[in-house]
């Protein structure tokens, strides 16, 4: 009942895969790249990358994106910052290296030769970042900076100050705009994907609504690209952008597009915790601050004293108690499953959700003058958002969903099972594996918008031809009317319910069930609860106003009815997947010493699930993971 | 034990552009100072949907003060009282209890209304696309080491650089105008070797796209730097002017 | 809103161009401003010093011309740039805000659309009254300034200038791009002394008619 999935590799030794693909690919002339029309939706950086560059390359692009300009996708809060193997500080780093250390960042869950290519294209990223006019730090000769990121032995992130994302962003964007100006490209901000259109298992075109008129319309095209982002909104309480949405991937998905890993989830450890239910989102602090931050809890469960007021030998540093030879150093998962469990015994401040990361010591030992040159922005944040001042007050932190590793399934060329349907950047299950590393996600986003697609889209339309279907065709058509029936029916059901709310509840469960320690038990429970939740959803939701206008609540809600199916099948994959692994803690799976343990023999590969059909169980593809150049071994930080 | 206040929010409701707009009073009841008033405007609008009204539009995505969606006049301030902080950061504890609030949408002729608090910002990306880049194709770009830039003029070009396009410098301003929008950029690429081989360019067809958009003409009044939520400094609308003028 | 056609009226070549011009215009005619201050210490030397000052000026001849026709140019396009910019500028936001608070503005660059007119309603009774053939008398100042009612009416015109100048003679350095925020503080600081200075300094001989019996007698 299951294909094979077929990666489409060239066969060649590793290092040789991505030239070898470049060199004995099929190239489409400039004259007919004029011709073809190409659907980019999403202007993260995967997205705006490849479109501008596709239409230097000469296609006609559409670009889409949810947002009023293409300079608020979410890539622009990006802090951290950019790897690449360019080993300007001589300490040793490769591209192998990198190579190394993201495959087995991942767990060893990620396509050794896709992971491969994305190292070697790292430095060629920076090349052109650089001449973009991007402001990147530097050094004082003038040269670029570097420093360690996530655990990494070597120095190899670059970075502007606190705000890469947003700048290497902007760069594309600002290539983007230059060829709007070039005529071969039209932008539709404001502009949300609501279908996909296949015929003969090929991809013809998008159906998508105006977000202000409410108009739903029918683009065609020769091939679309989704570079949608992730879908860590699925817990509703994340670090991602309140628009954040897994609608375009999965309805794709229900057009037959196989979704990979879904239940590979990140859980960023230093996030700003919740405070009451109306809380909108969880900010993100740069890990950084574990390099001076102790992160402890009250010893006693129900210690309610004010922080200050709790002597030393009241308080557990639980971090390096248990892992002393990183102490809180440790990577984000561990950091992350460790605060939740100690949360989850009643020892969280005033028994909540929520630990202490302490500077108090680093500011004692190194001053405060030294502490702020450090972490200055970081503690203005923190001041701002809370209100407290580090300095007096340990901050507070608890994990928060934050990037979702599991996307559409696609190929060595980045391209889906349906043909002409390519994935970018984080919406692909990516190369990323089952744990991303620091700064890998806009390495990832660029080298696919860049790098590969423009390099692998002309290829698949040589051999495909262009498409004959317009957007007139039938099938345009009923997708239209598909769209606006749903969107009627969300606005018929006049419920008691907001969607925002039943989004905080999905979110919830999902956290409770599916978040970083998961179990047989309780996936088994949430299993059960979703199907309910959906109904309560259908039931009794309230969507006021009309579908032909601005209506804020009619997005959301659409949005939240895919996060109940997604839901679903993100709990499906994490209860087939019976082993620990990456940023997920299985409970039934863990050594002698009660760390995860991943279990090789059975799961080793890439989980790639179809869709069958409303109330049908998905079919699942395996993909297998055979390494060549590295050995799986278990992780260890004891 | 969280602190509680309850304010008066006045909103600007509009159901169109060409429809009449006018202020209407919501109850906030008591709420937690910890919210954001982003958050608490969330909750305005779950009462407001679920009594059957039309929730009050607004534009906002990133809540962490980084994409420039969100903006509104509070008080007569772009991103409210706060300074440096863009409206998805300013908390209930930064204002008074049991105050009035008054919430209105950007005024400009080139951010014509759409609805309620959102308006149309495409005019700065029209301005971006007439000259806000480098015009460097993919693929040709030199080792990026091979042009050492001093670090106080990457430091200054990141300062340039650091606008979020959220629009509350021209919001501000008496006159509605752009320039600081504009000098972000063109001080960014002025200061850095990749940004000269356009540099004349560039400012004159900025310049003239912010005209065209009809924004105002800057009177130095200093309001934008105040309240653009990076504190881009009024240095790179000067430099701005000085590119423009030597570039004519 | 596709529809909303709205002419928009562009300054000259641009806002740019005309900012400029009109800082640059503004700067020429404060030089004039100083010299005219300088002019008018002739008087506090005595009734002959004066005399002796606005002979030597009307005997420049051609060069006075010049000097007139140069100061109507700078005048103009003072003008006409600061009209067309105040009017685009009032064009840019059609509907203003129901609630507006002020950040940084000062008073002074917030008045400078009504302090610039009430400075050339000031001159177009200053100028005519002072510019003839034979150039200005102690007995037409002394006879003019007698009047309280007259004085008032220059104190009000030099407020207008100072208020216009304390912003202008700033603001001039950042639209020439001539400004950088190092000298920020002093450049504010010596805007708003100068700017005084000149206020004063012209408001000296009306109030010294009206306060001082012996002045220029």
């Amino acid at each position: 009942m299951t294909t094979m999935p077929n990666a489409g590799l060239p066969n060649a030794p590793l290092p040789e895969i991505w030239a070898r693909f470049q060199e004995t690919s099929p190239l489409l002339s400039p004259a007919n790249r004029a011709k073809r029309t190409i659907l980019v939706v999403g202007t993260g950086l995967a997205g705006s990358s490849a479109a501008a560059t596709l239409a230097e390359q000469g296609y006609r692009v559409k670009v889409f994106c949810l947002q009023d300009s293409p300079r608020r996708a979410h890539s622009v809060a990006a802090q951290g910052g950019i790897n690449a193997a360019k080993n300007y500080k001589n300490d040793g780093d490769s591209v192998f290296r990198l190579f190394h250390d993201t495959i087995k960042g991942g767990d060893f869950r990620a396509r050794e030769a896709n992971v491969y290519r994305l190292a070697q294209l790292s430095n060629a990223i920076i090349d052109h970042c650089v001449a973009q006019g991007i402001p990147f730090t530097r050094e004082y000769g003038g040269y670029l900076a570097n420093r360690s990121f996530g655990g990494a032995q070597v120095s190899r992130t670059f970075y502007t100050k606190g705000q890469t994302g947003q700048q290497l962003l902007l760069g594309s964007y600002g290539a983007l705009l230059r060829q709007t100006a070039g005529g071969r490209l039209s932008l539709h901000p404001r502009t949300e994907m609501l279908d996909l259109v296949v015929v003969d298992n090929r991809v013809r075109g998008i159906v998508v609504r105006h977000l202000l008129s409410g108009q739903v319309e029918a683009h065609a095209g020769d091939a679309v690209v989704l570079a949608t982002g992730g879908y860590a909104n699925l817990y509703c309480l994340s670090t991602n952008a309140r628009s954040g949405n897994v609608t375009a991937l999965w309805r794709a998905y229900r057009r037959g597009a196989w979704f990979a890993n879904p239940c590979f989830v990140q859980i960023h450890p230093t996030c700003l915790p919740a405070q009451g239910s109306q809380q909108s989102k969880l900010t993100l602090m740069s890990e950084s601050l574990r390099n001076d931050g102790r992160v402890w809890v009250p010893k006693a469960a129900g210690d309610r004293r004010r922080a200050p007021d709790i002597p030393e030998d009241a308080r557990d540093y639980f971090l390096e108690a248990r892992y002393p030879a990183f102490g809180n150093l440790v990577p984000r998962d561990v950091a992350s499953r460790q605060i939740k469990e100690q949360c989850d015994l009643g020892l969280g401040i005033d028994g909540g959700r929520t630990v202490y990361l302490d500077l108090e010591d680093a500011i004692r030992a190194q001053g405060l003058t030294a502490i702020r040159r450090k972490y200055g922005n970081l503690l203005d944040m923190y001041q701002r958002l809370t209100g407290d001042d580090p300095a007096n007050e340990p901050m507070r932190i608890y994990p928060a969903a934050h990037y979702s590793m599991g996307g559409l399934w696609v190929d060595y060329s980045l391209m889906s099972n349906l043909s002409g349907l390519f994935v970018l950047g984080e919406a692909n299950f990516s190369d990323h594996g089952a744990n991303r590393l620091g700064a890998s996600a806009l390495m990832q986003g660029l080298a696919d918008g860049y790098f590969i697609l423009p390099n692998t889209l002309g290829p698949y339309l040589a051999q495909a031809g262009p498409n004959p279907i317009d957007a007139r065709h039938d099938s345009f058509r009923s997708s239209q009317e598909e769209v606006n029936a749903q969107l009627g029916r969300l606005l018929r059901i006049r419920g008691s319910r907001t969607a925002a709310d039943l989004h905080r509840e999905l979110g919830l469960m999902l956290w409770d069930h599916c978040g970083i320690v998961r179990s047989e038990a309780g996936l088994r429970a949430a299993l059960a609860k979703l199907p309910r939740l959906r109904e309560e959803f259908w039931g009794n939701l309230m969507v006021p106003g009309v579908g032909v206008d601005l209506n804020q609540a009619l997005e959301l809600a659409g949005r939240v009815a895919d996060f109940l199916e997604c839901g679903e099948l993100v709990v499906q994959d994490a209860l087939h997947r019976r082993e620990s692994c990456g940023c997920h803690l299985r409970e039934e799976s863990r050594t002698e010493d009660h760390e995860p343990r991943r279990r090789d023999e059975g799961y080793a590969y890439v989980a790639a699930w179809e869709y069958r059909g409303q109330g049908q169980a998905p079919g699942l593809h395996r993909e297998p993971l055979a390494f060549t150049l590295v050995t799986p071994g278990q992780r260890s930080y004891r | 034990m969280e602190k509680l206040i309850h304010l008066t929010l006045r909103v600007w409701r509009q159901s169109g552009p060409d429809r009449p707009g006018r202020f209407h009073d919501y109850q906030s009841g008591p709420v937690a100072t910890s919210l954001s008033l982003l958050e608490l405007l969330d909750l305005v609008n779950e009462r407001l949907t679920l009594n059957g009204e039309e929730p009050i539009a607004f534009d906002h995505d990133c809540r962490e003060g980084t994409c420039g969606a969100c903006g509104a006049m509070v008080d007569g301030l772009a991103h409210g009282p706060k300074a440096e902080t863009t409206l998805c950061q300013l908390h209930l504890r930064d204002l008074a209890d049991g105050g009035l609030v008054v919430i209105e949408p950007f005024r400009a002729w080139a951010f014509p209304l759409i609805k309620d608090l959102v308006v149309d910002r495409s005019a700065l990306d029209r301005i971006m696309a007439a000259g806000g880049y480098v015009s460097v194709d993919t693929g040709g770009a030199p080792e990026a080491n091979v042009i050492p830039i001093p670090q106080p003029d990457a430091d200054q070009a990141l300062a340039a650089a650091s606008c979020i396009g959220c629009g509350a410098c021209v919001a501000s301003c008496p006159h509605a105008s752009a320039m600081l929008f504009v000098g972000g950029k063109v001080s960014q690429l002025a200061c850095l070797p990749q940004g000269q081989p356009e540099r004349a360019r560039r400012v004159l067809a900025m310049v003239a796209a912010a005209d065209r958009e009809g924004f105002g003409a800057c009177g130095n009044h200093r309001e934008c730097e105040a309240a653009c939520p990076k504190r881009l400094s009024l240095r790179h609308l000067a430099r701005m002017n000085r590119e423009y003028l030597s570039a004519r | 809103m596709e529809g909303r056609a709205r002419p928009v009226r562009l300054p000259f070549a641009s806002t740019v161009v005309s900012q400029a011009l009109m800082a640059a215009s503004g700067a020429g005619l404060t030089m004039f401003v100083l010299l005219h201050l300088l002019g008018n210490a002739a008087a506090y030397l005595g009734r002959a010093a004066f005399l002796a000052y606005a002979r030597h000026l009307h005997g420049l001849g051609p060069l006075l011309q010049a000097m007139e026709l140069c100061l109507l140019l700078l005048a103009a396009t003072h003008v006409v740039t600061g009209t067309m910019l105040t009017l685009h500028n009032l064009q840019s936001r059609p509907l203003p805000y129901r609630v507006k608070a002020i950040r940084a503005a000062s008073l002074s660059s917030r008045l400078m659309p009504i302090s610039g007119p009430l400075i050339l309603l000031f001159l177009a009774a200053h100028v005519p009254v002072f510019r003839r053939p034979a150039g200005p008398s102690p007995e037409l100042i002394l006879q003019l300034f007698s009047h309280p009612g007259t004085v008032a009416f220059y104190l009000l015109g030099l407020a207008a200038l100072t208020s216009h100048l304390s912003h202008g003679l700033w603001s001039l350095f950042q639209t020439l791009g001539l400004h950088s925020p190092r000298h920020d503080q002093a450049l504010r600081r010596i805007a708003a002394i100068v700017s005084l200075a000149i206020g004063m300094g012209l408001a000296l001989i009306p109030l010294s008619v009206l306060l001082w019996p012996g002045f220029l007698r």
